[in-house]
C-alpha cells in the first residue's frame, strides 16, 4: 500500500503535507513532490492539507491514475528530500 | 551466567541488548545492610544484599543445592544463609559453610549466581549480562547548585516502553494531568520541534507549554522541556521555567530548571517499576515532602493511562497505530527500539 502525490501537485508545489508529515518522506523537484512508499508510514495527514487534493491513498486513486504509485517510488528515489515548507508556485484563491 | 536447569518461570528470553545493559532494580536506601531484598529483572527473580564493606550484591534468587530461594533467607556473619539447609554464601558468591558437614570445604561448585551491580544516583544498577555501555550519566548529578531527590518507586502494569513513551510525551499534559501540567479546556498547540540520534541516544530541542501549576511552588509557568533517551528505558528532561504570571516573575530566575532522571524496570515485558532521581535549582523553600506529592500524583496519574494501553507490548512498526507530527519524539524511540532489534516487550 502507499499514499501518493499525483499530478495535480504539479506547479501548484504547496508544500504543506512537508509540515505535517512526521516521517519526512517527501521529496521533489521544481515542479512538484513525491512521497517515498519505504518511509511514509501511511498516516493520511498530508492528504486533508494539500489544497488541491493531488494527495491520495492508493486505494481511493482514481481510475487512469495507478501509475503514480510507480512514479512516486521511482521520482522519490531520484530526488532530495524535501523538509521545509517552500514557496508555493501558484497562489491559492 | 546461566543455571544448569531450566526454570519454568523463565519462558521469553529477553534480548542481547536488553541483558547487556544496566537497569536500575532498587534505591540505595532501600537496600540495607543486613536485609535480602527480593527483585525481579528481565523474569529473573533475583536477591539484593549489602555487605558489611557497604558493597552491593545483586544474585539469581537461587541456592544451587535444592533450588530453594535465597530470598527466603537471611544475612548472617556477612553471609546470605539459605533457608532450606543453611548453606552460607559470602560476598564472592562462594559457599562457606554446609552445616550438615561444618569441618569439611563446602564442595566449589557451591557458589550463587552473582551479576555485575553497581550504585549511582541513589538507585541500585543491574547488568544480568556483559554491560556494553556505562551507566547512562545524569547531567545535574554533579551540579552543586541542583538539589536531588529521589522519588518513586511507581509499580505500573505497563510495558516498560510505553511507559517511557508516556514520560517523553509533552501532547499529554492537558489531559492526564488536566489543572497541573495543562489544561484541558484550553490545550496547547504544541509547535514544531526538532528530534536528534547521535551514539548516546535520541533527544529533542525545546518544546514549550503553560502549565497553571508548573512546578511545586504552584505557579503558573511557561516551560521549555528537552527530552532526552539515553537507553531504552533510561530517560531525562530538563524543563527550563519561567513565571507566567506577571506579578509573581520576580521570584524566579531565567536559570531555573527541574530536571527528572526516569528509570523503568522492566520486570517483565507487560510490568514495569519506575524510579527517579529529579534534580531543582530554585525554590529553596520546597521540602523534600512537596516534591515527592507533586511526583506521587502525577506519576500515578500516567500509571492509570499507560495500563489501559492495548497492545500492551509497544509497537515498533511505524505503521502500526497513528503518528501524529506532535509525536515525532515517541516515533523515534520506536524507530530506535526497532533500530535496536528489540523483540521483549515489543508488540
Amino acid at each position: 500500500m502507499a499514499v501518493v502525490v499525483t499530478d495535480k501537485c504539479r506547479d501548484c508545489r504547496y508544500t504543506e503535507c512537508v509540515t505535517v508529515c512526521p516521517v519526512v518522506c517527501f521529496h521533489g523537484d521544481d515542479r512538484m513532490l513525491y512521497i517515498d512508499p519505504v518511509s511514509c508510514i501511511l498516516c493520511q495527514a498530508c492528504i486533508p492539507v494539500c489544497p488541491v487534493q493531488a494527495i491520495y491513498d492508493e486505494v481511493d486513486l482514481p481510475p487512469g491514475m495507478t501509475r503514480w504509485v510507480e512514479i512516486n517510488a521511482e521520482r522519490a528515489a531520484a530526488l532530495p528530500l524535501i523538509e521545509d515548507k517552500q514557496t508555493p508556485l501558484k497562489t491559492m484563491t | 551466567m546461566t543455571t544448569p536447569v531450566r526454570m519454568v518461570s523463565e519462558s521469553t528470553v529477553p534480548d542481547a541488548a536488553l541483558l547487556n545493559d544496566w537497569h536500575v532494580v532498587a534505591f540505595t536506601k532501600d537496600v540495607p545492610a543486613g536485609k535480602i531484598i527480593p527483585a525481579t529483572l528481565l523474569g529473573e527473580d533475583l536477591i539484593l544484599w549489602r555487605d558489611a564493606s557497604g558493597q552491593v550484591h545483586a544474585w539469581k534468587d537461587l541456592c544451587i543445592h535444592r533450588g530453594a530461594r535465597l530470598s527466603k533467607g537471611w544475612i548472617a556473619n556477612d553471609t546470605v544463609v539459605c533457608p532450606y539447609h543453611g548453606w552460607r554464601y559470602d560476598g564472592s558468591a562462594k559457599c562457606v559453610l554446609v552445616p550438615a558437614a561444618p569441618d569439611q570445604p563446602p564442595p566449589l561448585k557451591a557458589r550463587a549466581f552473582p551479576h555485575t551491580a553497581e550504585e549511582r544516583y541513589g538507585m541500585v544498577w543491574v547488568s544480568l549480562g556483559e554491560p556494553k555501555h556505562a551507566v547512562p550519566h545524569f547531567p545535574e548529578w554533579d551540579d552543586g547548585s541542583f538539589r536531588k531527590f529521589n522519588t518513586g518507586p511507581y509499580f505500573f502494569k505497563a510495558n516498560g516502553f510505553r511507559s517511557v513513551e508516556n514520560f517523553i510525551d509533552a501532547t499529554h499534559f492537558p489531559f492526564v494531568h488536566g489543572g497541573l501540567n495543562g489544561l484541558e479546556d484550553a490545550p496547547d498547540k504544541v509547535e514544531d520541534y526538532k528530534v536528534f540520534e547521535d551514539e548516546s541516544g535520541i533527544s529533542t530541542s525545546g518544546i514549550r507549554v503553560f502549565q497553571p501549576y508548573g512546578d511545586h511552588r504552584q505557579v503558573p509557568v511557561n516551560a521549555t522541556y528537552t527530552y532526552r533517551v539515553f537507553r531504552p528505558l533510561v530517560a531525562y528532561f530538563s524543563k527550563q521555567v519561567e513565571i507566567a504570571d506577571s506579578e509573581r516573575k520576580h521570584l524566579g530566575n531565567p536559570d531555573d530548571r527541574f530536571c527528572t532522571f526516569l528509570t523503568a524496570q522492566p520486570v517483565d515485558e507487560v510490568t514495569c517499576i519506575i524510579r527517579l532521581c529529579v534534580a531543582i535549582n530554585f525554590g529553596e523553600n520546597l521540602t523534600e515532602d512537596d516534591i515527592l506529592r507533586r511526583q506521587d500524583k502525577v506519576f500515578s496519574q500516567d500509571k492509570d493511562i499507560v495500563e489501559t494501553q492495548r497492545p500492551e507490548r509497544i509497537p515498533v512498526d511505524l505503521r502500526a497505530e497513528i503518528h501524529h507530527r506532535t509525536d515525532k519524539f515517541g516515533l523515534l524511540y520506536r524507530k530506535w527500539l526497532g533500530s535496536l532489534g528489540l523483540t521483549y516487550g515489543i508488540a
